[in-house]
């Protein structure tokens, strides 16, 4: 799993790949952490080469959209593959990100 | 407490009585004593009126002797004078002398001559005694005008002998007189004789009247004026007024000297004597009265000591001793009576509870005997669940939670030849009576079912026998059913029992049956049966009507439609979790009234047929995260053999994943080594995953789901592991065996509940 956080200014790019399950949600918590703490920006994540994702890895990008809440930012989820999207379907997370 | 009963019990009744005894005493007393003294008063007093007006008549008759006397004498001598008048003046007075001498009440005596030529200034020789001696005078000397003086006057005027009115004389001596006129043997008036009394020898002469120590005399003359005071004679010379309510005066005039003699006498003294007898009368009856309210209170007391004791046994008995001693007593009929009758109902309560301890006795018995029943009973139902864990094409659970401890209720299944056979059935009416239809029911279609595989034929067969031997009109309402677990078919036939519910892809509806009599009612009857298709995941759900008629506090019924949406709810439970979730409906809407009837519930979910076992793999990981790591390939390896799809890998990946990492967060406490086995096998259409743990009990089918709806700002962190399981296997039951968690996961091919 590796996670490729960009700083384009005005927005934030993360691009997730691999599969974040539970090991991988501990590992790369410091960060998700990093992202929240920028999340005055636009944080786009970009799941194009996100194979799989675990409740603990649902729980990361819940952390970083309560941070832009509050910060007044937002949250953009791109490229979802069916199936992760049927994982945020079946969680009601496609509701709370904003999935391009 | 005792002595204080024993106090109060005294004090109530012995004052009571001797305060009811002393009162009517009192009143006798107080109405016996007035009259006794109004005619004691009345009798003393006419007796002291006698007595006194006796005193008074013997007073004035020996007065009045003495003055009749003085009236003869005076008469005597004007008689005499008219033959033998003296012939000077010293015959005069020898004979005034001897006139005085010769009547001892007569004090002194005066001829007042008419003045006359011979006497032109009058003359009066006047004798009177003073001291023993006699004294004569000339009044005319004193007084000229004594012809003018009443005495003298009266005299002449009346022409007869007159008592005159009392007058002190100059030497200070008070007399009365009598005169009377004197005329000379040629009838030629005289002058006036008159003979003077002394008051003081009335005094003397009446002195011993004293009928009464208190008493006094008056003497009055014609107008009240007190001549005479006896006691007192400061008040001698003034009027006798009619005064005092105090005295009572007795009156009795003279028939000489125009005087009255007055007894008067203080009321108190004649009614001395009479004050005398009250004061002891009322001491006598005031002793009386105390002697009498003494005597009740000892007599009481005396009977009372036997009251309390009664009332000692009585309580002692009433605390369960019944062989106390009931006290002898030699007091009156009443008491003895009271102890007789206490000792009766000594006797009968030792009687009665002797009865009542073998009524208790046979009543344990009888509810021993219901307990053993209810245990037989029980032991009719299955209990061991799930009843078939091998096999994979049944999930099947069923409760009868009876409302006594036997119950008309019944419900079992069993399988023979691949077909399963289940019923459920209520016994019209209650108790031990129900209880008995019930388990020769359930004994029937045991045994029929042996050789019947047609629930028509089942229900018919039954049905003759019960009717046959039925001779207490009691029948019971019946639903069979017969699956074809291989091919998912369904005969059933319905005795008149509630139509069971069939939950079938998604649709939760109630089963068509053709309704049928219950059995037990007519001999010889045929029953339709019914079939219908069941595809697998489809769940038959069968009930009594103690479910959809149990009640609350207010009587309102459970209803249809909360058990069909409660079913609903229930689509992707297991059948346990399925009634476990209709008995916390069906208590929620009870709110604590309690269950008037048998409540009983069968679930049965067909999951399709039951294919060979194709394989089966096994994976072991220690409670670690990092573990977690060898589940991908795992899993990856499932799905060749089960020949799923990338996407259900993925999601049946997720679903172990969560499973072990709560187990790994939950069941093991941290930094303590655990192991987690997951065993899967695999038939044509079902994969099987049996997930457990040695870590203390934790049931995650319990976990409550997360709201999913809710903003981002209101979602938890966390509780999304267990329900993205459950929203990707079709079937999850737990179980605690053998000091393990047993999480058991089904996966059907094509997905076939979800």
């Amino acid at each position: 799993m590796t996670i490729n956080i960009k700083d384009e200014g005005t927005q934030v790019v993360a691009e997730l790949e691999g599969r974040l399950d539970t090991i991988a949600s501990t590992e790369k918590a410091a960060s998700f952490q990093e992202l929240a703490q920028m999340a005055g920006k636009t944080i786009v994540f970009d799941c194009g080469k996100l194979e799989y994702i675990s409740s603990s890895g649902l729980r990361l990008l819940l952390v970083v959209r309560k941070a832009a809440q509050a910060a007044g930012g937002q949250v953009i989820i791109r490229k979802l593959s069916d199936d992760i999207r049927s994982v945020f379907t079946m969680t009601g997370f496609i509701d709370i990100f904003t999935v391009e | 407490v005792k002595i204080k009963h024993y106090f109060d019990i005294h004090h109530s009744l012995i004052s009571r009585v001797v305060f009811w005894t002393v009162l009517a005493s009192l009143l006798v007393f107080l109405i016996s004593f007035g009259g006794a003294m109004f005619f004691a008063q009345k009798n003393i007093s006419r007796q002291a009126d006698e007595k006194v007006n006796i005193c008074l008549d013997i007073a004035v008759s020996s007065l009045d002797d003495e003055l009749k006397g003085v009236e003869d004498a005076a008469r005597k001598t004007v008689e005499y004078l008219k033959f033998n008048f003296p012939e000077n003046n010293d015959e005069v007075y020898t004979f005034l002398e001897s006139l005085t001498l010769s009547n001892t009440f007569v004090q002194g005596v005066v001829m007042a001559f008419e003045t006359s030529p011979s006497h032109p200034d009058g003359y009066a020789p006047y004798i009177m005694e003073q001291e023993g001696r006699y004294i004569l005078r000339d009044l005319s000397k004193t007084q000229p005008d004594y012809s003018q003086n009443p005495w003298y006057l009266n005299a002449v005027k009346q022409n007869k002998g007159n008592w005159n009115k009392a007058l002190v004389e100059i030497n200070g001596t008070k007399i009365i007189s009598y005169s009377c006129p004197f005329y000379s043997s040629e009838e030629e008036f005289m002058g006036v004789l008159a003979l003077d009394v002394n008051v003081e020898d009335i005094r003397e002469q009446i002195g011993l009247l004293k009928p009464y120590a208190n008493s006094s005399f008056y003497v009055l003359d014609e107008d009240r004026n007190i001549l005479i005071q006896s006691e007192n004679p400061e008040m001698e010379g003034k009027h006798l007024e009619d005064k005092n309510e105090d005295m009572r005066l007795y009156y009795a005039p003279t028939k000489y000297g125009k005087l009255t003699v007055a007894v008067e006498l203080p009321v108190a003294d004649i009614l001395a004597p009479v004050k005398n007898i009250r004061r002891s009368l009322i001491v006598l009856s005031l002793l009386g009265i105390l002697a009498l309210a003494l005597t009740i209170v000892i007599v009481l007391r005396r009977q009372m000591g036997s009251v309390v004791k009664f009332t000692q046994a009585a309580r002692s008995i009433a605390a369960g001793n019944f062989n106390t001693p009931i006290p002898e007593t030699k007091d009156p009929n009443e008491l003895q009576r009271l102890g007789k009758a206490l000792d009766e109902m000594q006797t009968s309560l030792r009687t009665y509870m002797a009865d009542l301890a073998a009524t208790q006795q046979e009543k344990g018995k009888i509810e021993n005997e219901i307990h053993i029943a209810s245990g037989i009973q029980k032991a009719m139902l299955p209990k061991i669940y799930p009843p078939y864990p091998d096999r994979d094409d049944l999930d099947i659970y069923g409760i009868l939670l009876p409302a006594r401890e036997v119950g008309g209720d019944l419900y079992d299944f069993f399988i023979r030849d691949e077909k399963l056979y289940f019923c459920i059935g209520d016994v019209s009416g209650k108790g031990v009576p129900a209880s008995l239809v019930m388990a020769v029911t359930r004994s029937l279609i045991r045994i029929v079912s042996m050789r019947e595989s047609s629930p028509g034929s089942i229900m018919r067969t039954i049905n003759d026998s019960m009717t046959d031997m039925n001779e207490t009109a009691m029948f019971v309402t019946l639903f069979i059913g017969v699956l074809d677990l291989a091919s998912g078919k369904l005969a059933y036939c319905n005795g008149g029992h509630n139509a069971p519910l069939l939950s079938a892809r998604g649709e939760v509806r109630m089963l068509d049956v053709v309704a049928n009599l219950p059995v037990g009612i007519l001999d010889g009857k045929t029953f339709v049966e019914q079939q219908t298709q069941l595809d697998p995941g489809d769940m038959v759900f069968l009930y009594t009507d103690g479910l959809t008629e149990s009640e609350d506090s207010a009587h309102r019924l459970f209803g249809d439609d909360a058990m069909i949406d409660t079913v609903k709810a229930s689509e992707k439970n297991n059948a346990r979790r399925t009634i476990d979730e209709m008995v916390a409906k069906v208590r929620l809407h009870a709110d604590g009234a309690e269950q008037s009837d048998d409540l009983t519930m069968l679930a049965v979910r067909y999951m399709g047929p039951q294919h060979e076992q194709r394989f089966v793999k096994e994976l072991k990981l220690r409670n670690r995260l990092s573990e977690t790591a060898s589940l991908e390939p795992f899993v990856e390896e499932l799905g060749t053999e089960f020949k799923m799809e990338k996407s259900e890998v993925m999601r049946l990946n997720l679903a172990l994943e969560e499973v072990v990492v709560n187990i790994i967060s939950y069941a093991y406490p941290p930094d303590t080594d655990g192991e987690i086995s997951l065993v899967a096998s695999g038939t044509d259409d079902c994969l099987k995953l049996v997930i457990s743990d040695a870590g203390r009990p934790f049931d995650p089918t319990k976990q409550a789901d997360p709201d999913i709806t809710l903003d981002a700002d209101d979602r938890q962190i966390g509780g999304l592991g267990i329900y993205l399981v459950r929203n990707i296997v079709d079937t999850m039951f737990y179980e605690r065996v053998d000091r393990h968690n047993v999480l058991t996961l089904r996966k059907y091919k094509n997905n076939a509940i979800s």
